[in-house]
């Protein structure tokens, strides 16, 4: 069974999240910020795939996607965000990203999506 | 110096309206545009999320506000009002930031506060826009937008090049 970390800094959309991939058969494990989810990531190393948002105070996603570059902390990894700039889809790729999913979050897309970017 | 600029704040109003309508209605609540706002109960307690942006010669906030229904119904699972209404103004500047990007301004979004009160009010500098009001089934929501621009500001013309993904899907590198 896999486990994903979520990184959102809101508490009802990791819920949200959370039970969507719970539903799915996957395991979690949550940070509300860009460096809790570093910290979680060096705690954790079983963990397969990490779910990000953009905008979240301390660290955003982007800044930790590319701090987990340095840190060799990589993972497969899905935005998932309410923002569609070019430039930060750009960041996101170049910083390993697999996917970005819009916002709002559809538990079906968000499911097969997890899915996709395990491989 | 910026200043307010009465038709760039109607058009990112416009944007703004529309997409509160979409995110509203993505999570199973329709939104009516109430033209007359004189049955509103202003004394009634709103839930309010304020979110700043900032961008080359463009600043401003949106406000987001409603009755406590229209943030139940929405919320995907049980979660805290202040969490969900912080959540949906930040989609919702999300998707302004977006189309503002589409029409060639870049901005950089703070973190929303959240508010609940009764007669909460936004005050206008005029000529500005009032809050735009929405009836839903048994609520209503608010939006509003205060904008101040810097000499030469544009918004260039609409895109009619699609998204990366619509709201709600997903794309792969």
């Amino acid at each position: 069974m896999s486990k994903i970390l979520i990184v959102d800094d809101s508490e009802t959309m990791r819920r949200h999240v959370r039970t969507t991939l719970a539903d799915a058969g996957y395991t979690t494990c949550e940070a509300s910020d860009g460096i809790e989810g570093l910290r979680v990531l060096q705690q954790q190393r079983d963990v397969s795939a990490v779910i990000l948002d953009v905008n979240m105070p301390r660290m955003s996603g982007l800044d930790m996607l590319e701090k987990m570059l340095v840190l060799q902390l990589s993972r497969p990894a899905l935005v998932v965000t309410s923002e569609a700039d070019p430039e930060l889809i750009s960041r996101a790729r170049a910083a390993g990203a697999k996917g970005w999913l819009v916002k709002p979050v559809k538990p079906a897309v968000l499911a097969s999506a997890v899915r996709k970017i395990l491989g | 110096m910026y200043r307010h600029n009465p038709d760039i704040t109607r058009e990112v109003d416009g944007i703004a309206k529309n997409a509160c309508r979409l995110i509203f209605e993505a999570y199973g609540v329709e939104l009516t545009l109430l033209e007359d706002q004189s049955a509103l109960d202003h004394a009634a307690t709103l839930f309010c999320g304020v979110l700043g942006f900032t961008g080359p010669a463009i600043r401003g906030s949106i406000l987001l506000a409603g009755s406590r229904r229209p943030f139940e119904e929405t919320c995907p699972v049980e979660g805290t009002i202040r969490d969900w209404v912080g959540e949906l103004t930040n989609q919702l500047v999300g998707k302004l930031k977006a189309k503002l990007v589409e029409r060639g301004v870049q901005v950089a979004l703070g973190i929303p506060v959240v508010l609940q009160g009764e007669h909460i009010a936004p005050l206008p500098r005029p000529p500005s826009l009032a809050p735009t009001a929405f009836a839903t089934r048994d609520g209503c929501v608010l939006v509003w937008v205060d904008i101040e621009t810097g000499h030469g500001f544009k918004l260039k013309p609409g895109s009619e090049s699609a998204p990366p993904a619509d709201d709600g899907e997903a794309f792969f590198f």
